[in-house]
C-alpha cells in the first residue's frame, strides 16, 4: 500500500509557485510508476490555483498560482505552499498505480561517432573501451523512457549500461544540433531540437522526436521502449531525403 | 490597501459616468453604489454605502485652502479629482516645480495618484509658480488648489 | 488592421504568458521575459492580460502602424518614438494611421513590450501565442520578426475604442497622443538586487560558495539569452561532486553546473535540468532579472518561502487594483 510508505515520499518548494514530491533519489520502474500515478490523479483530480505538473525519474512538480490558491482554500490560515501539500498528501493516500500494459517499441537510427557524435572518443577513453564496444553496448540495450523533459519530446531514457556512463561536460555547449544522442552519468537520450546542453554526445538520428503539429507533440512517451538501430552516413542521408 | 481617497474618487468618477449601479468587491468588503435616475436639482445629495470593517471612517477634508483665501479661479492649478498630491515622479527625483519656476500651458506640475493610477497635473497657463499649496503626499479633494499662479501676460 | 515591421531590430519576437500544460511533453514555457510588464501593457489598452504583444530587445525595432491605433508600451525604457518624438511609456497612447514606432535603445533595463488595443489575430500553437525560437513554434511564423512582416490585428474591445476617441481630441501636432495618467510600476521592472530563495540543493555548496552567493556580485555575461542568464563572478564550488536526478526546473531557477558559474534560467528554460539548484528567484523579482542586459551587475538577497509568497500576493492584489481602476476609467472617457 501507497500509505505506509508516505514518510518516505519528499515535498519541497521550488520557489514560492511550485512544489516537488520527491518519491525517492534512484532510477527505477517501481518508483516511477508512482511518478506516473500522480501525474495522471492531478491531471483529472486538479484543484483551484493548479497550473501543470512535470513528471520526472523519480518526482513530480507542481506548478500553481499561490494568489488563487490562498483565495479558494485561504480560510485555512495556512500558506498557499502548506494548502498545496496537503491536498497532495491527500492524493497519495489515495494513489492507484496502473496496471501493467505492454510497452510500445520503437527503434530509433542512430550514425555514430564522427562529426555527429564529436564525443564518442571521449566517453570510449572515460571507460577503457573502443569506439565499437561503446556503439555496440548502447545500441543492443532496451531503453524504458522514464520521462520527456528538458526539452521538447526529449526522452529520459533507464538501462544504460554501466560500462559506458560518462559525467555531464564540465559546462554546457552553446548548441547542439537536433538529433543529436547523448550520455551523461548513467543516462542516455536524444536531443529533438537544436538547444544547449551538458551531454556527452555520441551519434544523430535523422528522426523527428517533436512534432509540434501533433496533438501528442512528442513521438515518445513515458513507458515506451526505445532501441538504438545503427546506421551508416549513407542511410542517415537517405532517411532524411525521404521525409523530405 | 485601498484607502479612503480611494473610495472618493471612485464615487466621483461614477457620479460623471453614466452608469447607475456599481457594486465593488475586495477582500471581504463590499460597496455598492446606486444613483437617483435623472437628478434635476443639483443639491439633492446622492446616496451611498461604503462600509469598510477595520477601517476608521476619517472623513473630515474640509476645503481649508480654498476656505482662507480667495483665489480667482484662473490663479489657482486644482486637482482635478480626490487623491495623493506628489510634487515628484519619484523619490530619487526633483519635484516638477517649485515656487519661482516659469511653467508653460501643458507642463506637467505634479501628480494625484488615485488608485494606484499616477495623474499628471498640467498647468492649464503659461505662468510663474508663486506657492506649492499642499505637502507632498497630502491627500487632496477634488477642485482642492495645489498651486498659485502668476499668469504671465 | 495591420502592424508593419520597418526593422526588426536586434530581436523582436511575439509573446504571451507562455504555453503551459505541455512541460510533461517537454515542451518550454517560453512566453515574455517580464511577464509583469507584458499583462500591464495589455490590461493599459483594454485587451485580457495574457494577450500577446511583442516583446523587443535592446534597440533598433521600427515598426508602423496601418490604421490609428490604441498601443501601451511598457517595460525597460528603450528610448521610444514615434515620428522622432519620445513616447511615454506605461500609459494608453493613441497611435495615428502611419506613424512609426521605433526604439532608439536603452536607457533602463532591456525589453519593451508593446500591446495593441485588441491584441495580434495569430494562431495559437497548443494554446499560446508565444513564439518558440528553437522550436520554431508559435507567435508570427514560429519565428523571431523580420522586415516587412505585417502582423494583422485583432477586433478591438469598448475601452480602446473610448479611449482612443478621448486621447484623438488630445491630438495636436504630433502624430500620437499619450493619456495624462500612467501606472507607476517602473519600479518593480528595474534594479540592481533579486530576491532570492535557497535552492533545493544549496546545503550541498561548500560553506564559503553559500556566502558568496548572497555576498558577492554577479555580472551577466554574453552567453545570455531568453532561455538563460551565464553568470560570472566567484566560481560557486559543491561540497563533494554528485550527479543529480533530471528534475523540474522554474522560471527563475539557478542552477550551477560544475564549473562553477552560475546559470539563471529564464523564460525559454528547458522544463529539466540536471544541475544542482543554489537558488529560486522570487516570483516579484523575475521582471528585474529580464530587465538586465550583459554586462549588468547583479546582487542576490536572501528571502524566505513565506516573505516570496506574501510580496506574490500583494503583487497580485495590487494587480485587481489597477484593473478595477481602468475599469472606472473607461466609464470617465464617456
Amino acid at each position: 500500500m501507497m500509505k505506509k510508505k508516505l514518510e518516505e515520499i519528499q515535498m519541497k518548494p521550488l520557489g514560492e509557485a511550485a512544489i516537488t514530491v520527491q518519491f525517492g533519489t534512484e532510477i527505477n520502474s517501481f518508483i516511477n510508476k508512482k511518478v506516473k500515478a500522480l501525474a495522471t490523479k492531478l491531471q483529472h483530480e486538479s484543484f483551484s490555483g493548479f497550473i501543470e505538473c512535470t513528471p520526472a525519474f523519480a518526482s513530480v512538480t507542481i506548478f500553481f498560482d499561490p494568489f488563487i490558491v490562498k483565495q479558494a482554500y485561504g480560510k485555512i490560515g495556512k500558506s498557499s505552499f502548506q494548502i498545496v501539500q496537503a491536498i497532495l498528501e491527500r492524493m497519495l493516500e489515495t494513489l492507484v498505480e496502473e496496471e501493467e500494459s505492454t510497452p510500445r517499441i520503437v527503434d530509433i537510427p542512430v550514425c555514430y561517432g564522427g562529426d555527429f557524435g564529436p564525443d564518442l572518443d571521449f566517453v570510449a577513453g572515460h571507460n577503457h573501451l573502443s569506439t565499437d564496444e561503446v556503439i555496440h553496448l548502447h545500441a543492443s540495450a532496451e531503453y524504458p523512457v522514464y520521462m520527456i523533459g528538458f526539452a521538447p519530446g526529449f526522452p529520459y531514457l533507464g538501462g544504460l549500461s554501466e560500462k559506458i556512463n560518462a559525467p555531464r561536460r564540465p559546462s554546457p555547449r552553446t548548441s547542439i544540433p537536433a538529433g543529436s544522442v547523448g550520455i551523461a552519468g548513467s543516462q542516455t537520450g536524444v536531443y529533438p531540437i537544436s538547444t544547449p546542453g551538458g551531454w556527452q554526445l555520441i551519434g544523430r538520428t535523422p528522426m523527428a522526436l517533436f512534432r509540434p503539429d501533433r496533438d501528442l507533440p512528442s513521438l515518445l512517451s513515458a513507458g515506451d521502449i526505445v532501441k538504438f538501430v545503427p546506421i551508416t552516413v549513407e542511410e542517415f542521408e537517405q532517411y532524411q531525403e525521404r521525409v523530405q | 490597501m485601498i484607502k479612503m481617497s480611494d473610495f472618493q474618487e471612485m464615487v466621483n468618477i461614477i457620479d460623471r459616468s453614466s452608469v447607475n449601479v456599481f457594486t465593488f468587491e475586495y477582500e471581504g468588503m463590499k460597496m455598492k453604489l446606486e444613483k437617483q435616475p435623472v437628478l434635476q436639482d443639483k443639491d439633492q445629495k446622492q446616496e451611498f454605502n461604503v462600509s469598510m470593517p477595520n477601517q476608521p471612517t476619517s472623513h473630515e477634508q474640509t476645503n481649508e485652502a480654498s476656505k482662507d483665501e480667495v483665489i480667482s479661479k484662473d490663479e489657482v492649478i486644482t486637482s482635478p479629482m480626490v487623491g495623493t498630491f506628489y510634487a515628484r515622479a519619484n523619490e530619487d527625483e526633483d519635484p516638477f516645480v517649485q515656487a519661482g519656476d516659469a511653467v508653460e500651458k501643458g507642463q506637467v506640475v505634479c501628480i494625484v495618484e488615485a488608485m494606484k493610477l499616477f495623474n499628471e497635473v498640467q498647468a492649464d497657463m503659461d505662468g510663474e509658480i508663486v506657492e506649492v499649496l499642499v505637502q507632498d503626499g497630502d491627500v487632496v479633494e477634488y477642485g482642492q488648489p495645489l498651486f498659485k499662479l502668476k499668469k504671465r501676460s | 488592421m495591420s502592424v508593419q515591421i520597418i526593422r526588426p531590430g536586434l530581436l523582436a519576437t511575439i509573446q504571451d504568458l507562455g504555453r503551459y500544460g505541455f512541460q510533461q511533453y517537454g515542451v518550454v514555457v517560453g512566453g515574455a521575459m517580464d511577464s509583469f510588464s507584458l499583462r500591464f501593457a495589455n490590461v493599459l489598452v483594454g485587451n485580457e492580460e495574457g494577450e500577446a504583444a511583442i516583446e523587443v530587445t535592446m534597440m533598433g525595432t521600427s515598426l508602423q502602424f496601418e490604421e490609428d491605433t490604441l498601443i501601451s508600451i511598457t517595460g525597460g525604457n528603450l528610448n521610444p518614438v514615434i515620428d522622432g518624438s519620445p513616447v511615454p511609456l506605461w500609459r494608453p497612447v493613441f497611435v495615428k494611421k502611419d506613424a512609426v514606432l521605433s526604439f532608439a535603445g536603452c536607457k533602463v533595463g532591456c525589453r519593451a513590450y508593446i500591446a495593441v488595443a485588441g491584441g495580434f489575430s495569430i494562431p495559437n500553437v497548443m494554446n499560446s501565442k508565444s513564439t518558440y525560437i528553437r522550436g520554431e513554434i508559435g507567435g508570427f511564423k514560429g519565428r523571431a520578426l523580420k522586415e516587412g512582416d505585417v502582423i494583422p490585428l485583432a477586433e478591438e474591445n469598448s475601452f480602446s475604442m473610448k479611449a482612443k476617441r478621448a486621447l484623438q481630441k488630445k491630438l495636436k501636432h504630433n502624430s500620437f497622443a499619450a493619456a495624462d495618467w500612467y501606472v507607476p510600476f517602473e519600479r518593480y521592472v528595474n534594479g540592481k538586487v533579486v530576491r532570492v530563495l535557497k535552492g533545493a540543493e544549496f546545503e550541498e555548496f561548500s560553506e564559503l560558495a553559500q556566502k558568496q552567493f548572497f555576498e558577492q556580485e554577479f555580472q551577466i555575461t554574453p552567453h545570455s539569452d531568453r532561455m538563460g542568464y551565464r553568470l560570472s563572478g566567484p566560481s560557486l564550488q559543491l561540497k563533494r561532486p554528485f550527479e543529480l536526478l533530471s528534475e523540474a526546473v522554474a522560471n527563475g531557477t539557478i542552477q550551477v553546473p560544475s564549473d562553477g558559474n552560475p546559470i539563471v534560467l529564464l523564460a525559454d528554460r528547458q522544463t529539466t535540468g540536471g544541475y544542482p539548484r543554489i537558488g529560486q528567484i522570487a516570483t516579484v523579482d523575475l521582471p528585474i532579472m529580464a530587465q538586465m542586459k550583459p554586462g549588468d551587475h547583479i546582487r542576490f538577497k536572501e528571502i524566505t518561502l513565506h516573505e516570496a509568497e506574501q510580496l506574490y500576493i500583494e503583487r497580485e492584489k495590487e494587480m485587481k487594483q489597477i484593473q478595477t481602476a481602468l475599469l472606472l476609467k473607461e466609464w470617465s472617457f464617456e
